[in-house]
């Protein structure tokens, strides 16, 4: 069974290694304690903003959205308003997840409502839209798993995000979506599959029309 | 904790897991170096909560408003809309046609004149003032016929003598 701990291809550049538990570290950190939301913000930091980069493409506006999202968090744990029961990374990522849709949300409005010629309105069409990619996938395998995951529904590309960027636990994306464990891990299957067909797909087409 | 269905196989293609972790660790360094120290610095909880602050975000201007302009502002509209409405008033009160009760109550008037003129009528001092009259018709009447008897030999006597 696949309910593996944080993937280590996300760690931080600075890991703890003895990695506490986390509700002693929430504490501390709500007694703002400085060294412990270190500990915290190291842990997470790089799985927010790979979350974040894989949705907008932006590393400005991916660092932006992790950090109002630990903002977010340094509030509510010194404030005295969240309450510890186990559930601190579904909390997280659904923040994450928030942020992420209402930047979507902006940035169809801004593409919708922008006066054609309006020199202010095509500067925040630029800011709003995902930059293309074409350089930083050097890898073409890469490149053509990105595509395959965009071509993904919504459902499925969500569940793949916070699988591998986030490195959820499918248990804690359950509770964070709040949905039955099962439907998620065949949802999980169905978008692997989907994706191995893109892939093979594209490859054939690519060796068909080199 | 939630039990799974151990034919569920959770990682049907490792190779493909593999390779999206691999676009995950690409996405994820993509970020300036010094991302989580940044991100410390930024969130770091401090004694004032004003502090957490999103430090890459440009600073906005902060627009004062006069609150006092506003507040004259609603005070001459109210005032205006009062007076609008006071004079539309004014101006429908005037120009409405007024009723006169003169003469209704004139009609009125006549109407129960003549009501007390009728009962005036059937009174009973008018019955007796009848009676008296018809009482002394009926004494004209049986004194009629003598002075009929007499008027007419007189008349003879008279017409032979000439």
């Amino acid at each position: 069974m696949d309910l593996a701990p944080t993937p280590a291809h996300l760690q931080s550049s600075d890991p703890d290694p003895s990695q506490p538990a986390i509700e002693p570290l929430l504490a501390r950190c709500a007694a703002r304690d400085q060294d412990a939301w270190r500990q915290l913000v190291n842990r997470y930091a790089r799985r927010l903003y790979a979350l974040a980069y894989s949705r907008t493409k932006d590393p400005v506006l991916a660092e932006e959205i992790a950090q109002s999202v630990l903002a977010t968090v340094a509030t509510t744990l010194t404030q005295g308003t969240y309450a510890e029961q186990g559930r601190f990374e579904p909390w997280l990522f659904r923040i994450a997840m928030n942020r992420l849709r209402d930047h979507a949300r902006r940035a169809a409005h801004q593409r919708t409502h922008r006066a054609p010629g309006d020199p202010d309105a095509a500067l925040q069409h630029l800011a709003a839209a995902p930059a293309s990619q074409p350089s930083i996938d050097p890898d073409p395998k890469l490149a053509s798993l990105r595509n395959a995951v965009e071509s993904l529904n919504d459902q499925e590309r969500e569940l793949i995000e916070l699988r591998h960027h986030a490195g959820l636990e499918f248990k804690a994306i359950a509770e964070l979506l709040n949905e039955p464990l099962g439907t998620l891990l065949a949802r999980h299957h169905r978008a692997l599959k989907k994706l191995r067909t893109i892939l093979e797909s594209a490859s054939s087409t690519t060796e068909a029309n080199p | 904790m939630t039990n799974i269905d151990p034919n569920i196989n959770t990682n049907p293609d490792p190779a493909l897991s593999a390779l999206l972790n691999d676009l995950a660790r690409a996405d994820a360094g993509t970020s300036r170096p010094g991302l989580e120290a940044r991100l410390f610095a930024a969130t770091m909880p401090a004694a004032e909560p004003a502090t957490l602050r999103l430090v890459s975000t440009p600073e906005t201007p902060t627009v004062r408003v006069r609150r006092s302009f506003f507040t004259a502002s609603r005070i001459a509209a109210a005032l205006l809309l009062a007076g609008g409405l006071f004079a539309l008033l004014l101006a429908q009160s005037s120009s409405t046609p007024t009723t006169t009760p003169s003469e209704p109550l004139a009609a009125s008037t006549v109407e129960e004149l003549d009501l007390a003129l009728a009962i005036k009528s059937a009174e009973p001092d008018n019955l007796a003032t009848l009676s008296d009259d018809l009482e002394l018709l009926a004494k004209d009447a049986e004194s009629l016929p003598t002075i009929a008897d007499r008027d007419w030999t007189t008349g003879l006597l008279s017409e032979g003598t000439m």
